[in-house]
């Protein structure tokens, strides 16, 4: 593979990057990031530009850049006007996506789609830009009327895409920086229980934002029901129920790992086998770094945000985090530490 | 809050589990108002009998520390105070000691009405 010398994963990786981290470099990894989200937005411009410049003359002095979908050109563009907006249409991108990640301090590992996606986009644009021009200019004397653009050339430009949205997953893959505040799963905390003894740590934990979306949703609802219809008001109004039932969430953790269930019902419930925890710490959890609140899942993590602030953060077997705000989250990472290296010793002692 | 319980101790279960609420109500970590978790759901979290954890949470109504009510479960009482739960923790420590001493209830009784004579 290209990618295995490349600078990031070049010396060995991983300690290489807390190295830099601990250092305080933070600006030279946002910089890093911001250069490798953009730089598919100036190649492709430079693409397009480039390919324009070799055909030179033999671009008619209209440009189609419109086709019906027979594949005959209907619409058409003066040269300048092209490169305009050939040029608004990568470099706004571009810098939008360079700034963006610049401020972000979420490293790219788990941003892959986005990244990809954000690899795939330009690279397309660029493909259809350029076959443009080259259909352009193969109608020769018949013109810019002449000029076809069958749609094969299209499907081309999608595989084009997905091969360089590929390389954008590669790529973003290779900056595994974990958050800060993880530690290796031998150091975490503990909470000594003697051999034999049971233990269960259970603690409720609300959120006062989902229970006033909730409640205003199903008020709102129950009003529309009444001026509007049933129809109209009640899906509205059980919406808006649900989410103020699910508002409130009794965490527990015990012999048999996490298990999350609604604080009025004891379904549904969301269940992390100790098995597949490897370790547990407490950490504090703002709503915007998973997106919002509610159960939310991003690239490399997921979890239950009903608040921002303290939260039980496990490091799943897969190197998933799951995360889940609750208070008093040390004692269960402790509990939950103490029960998963117990289970993995019986498990060792059982198979000897 | 912790429940902890351990088979090996020569203290009841029940009793082990209302000690585990006692202390989380002393130290506050549970206050008033506070709803426990269901009997049911606390048996199989610890894998223990439901009436283990019901003797348990009968225990702390009797001592007035909770209120169990058909269908709301176990809730901590609305007058509870930390304080009490310490002197309810030190009463059970009394007895538990006075048992692995060998005296009988009444030796205990006579001994806390001597000190209670005695101001």
């Amino acid at each position: 593979m290209v990618m295995e010398g490349w600078a990031w994963r070049g010396l060995s990786s991983r300690k290489l990057f807390y190295y830099y981290a601990n250092k305080g470099v933070a600006m030279n990894c946002s910089v890093r990031r911001a250069i490798v989200v953009a730089a598919p937005f100036p190649l492709a411009w430079a693409g397009v530009v480039g390919v324009f410049t070799a055909l030179g003359d033999r671009l008619p002095d209209r440009l189609a850049t419109h086709f019906g979908t027979s594949g005959q050109a209907d619409g058409f563009t003066g040269p300048g006007a092209f490169l305009s907006v050939v040029a608004a249409l990568f470099l706004i991108p571009g810098a939008v996506a360079a700034g963006l990640a610049a401020g972000s301090r979420t490293p790219l590992g788990e941003r892959r789609a986005m990244v990809a996606v954000g690899y795939g986009t330009p690279a397309q644009l660029g493909c259809v830009l350029a076959l443009l021009l080259l259909a352009n200019a193969e109608a020769g004397t018949a013109g810019p009327e002449g000029v076809e653009f069958p749609l094969w050339r299209l499907a081309a430009s999608c595989a084009v895409a997905v091969a360089v949205g590929w390389l954008g997953w590669l790529l973003a893959g290779l900056d595994t920086a974990r958050p800060a505040g993880s530690a290796d799963p031998e150091s975490g905390p503990r909470l000594p229980l003697a051999q034999g003894e049971l233990a269960s740590w259970t603690r409720a934990v609300g959120s006062p934002v989902l229970l006033g979306t909730g409640g205003v949703t199903a008020v709102l609802g129950g009003a529309l029901a009444f001026a509007a219809g049933p129809a109209a008001g009640l899906p509205l109004a059980a919406i808006g129920s649900a989410v103020a039932l699910f508002s409130g969430c009794r965490v527990t953790v015990d012999r048999r790992g996490l298990t999350v269930t609604a604080r009025f019902a004891p379904r549904p419930r969301l269940r992390v086998p100790l098995e597949r925890i490897e370790g547990a710490l407490s950490r504090e959890v703002r709503a915007a770094e998973l997106g919002g609140w509610g159960y939310r899942s991003a690239a490399g993590r997921s979890g239950l945000v009903l608040r921002s602030g303290e939260a039980l953060s496990l490091r799943l077997a897969t190197g998933r985090e799951f995360v889940v705000t609750v208070d008093d989250a040390a004692t269960a990472a402790a509990l939950l530490n103490t029960l998963a290296e117990r289970g993995r010793t019986t498990a060792r002692g059982g198979r000897d | 809050m912790l429940f902890r319980v351990d088979p090996g101790s020569p203290v009841p279960l029940g009793d082990q589990i209302a000690a585990s609420v006692r202390g989380a109500l002393a130290d506050g970590s549970v206050g008033p108002g506070e709803r426990l978790p269901a009997a049911r759901a606390l048996a199989d979290s610890l894998g223990v009998n439901v009436h283990t954890v019901l003797r348990g949470y009968q225990r702390l109504r009797d001592e007035g520390l909770i209120e169990l009510r058909r269908g709301r479960g176990a809730v901590v009482s609305a007058d509870h105070s930390p304080a009490r739960a310490r002197l309810l923790d030190g009463v059970q420590g009394l007895v538990v000691e006075a048992r692995s001493l060998g005296l009988s209830d009444e030796e205990v009784l006579s001994l806390v009405r001597v000190r209670l004579a005695s101001g």
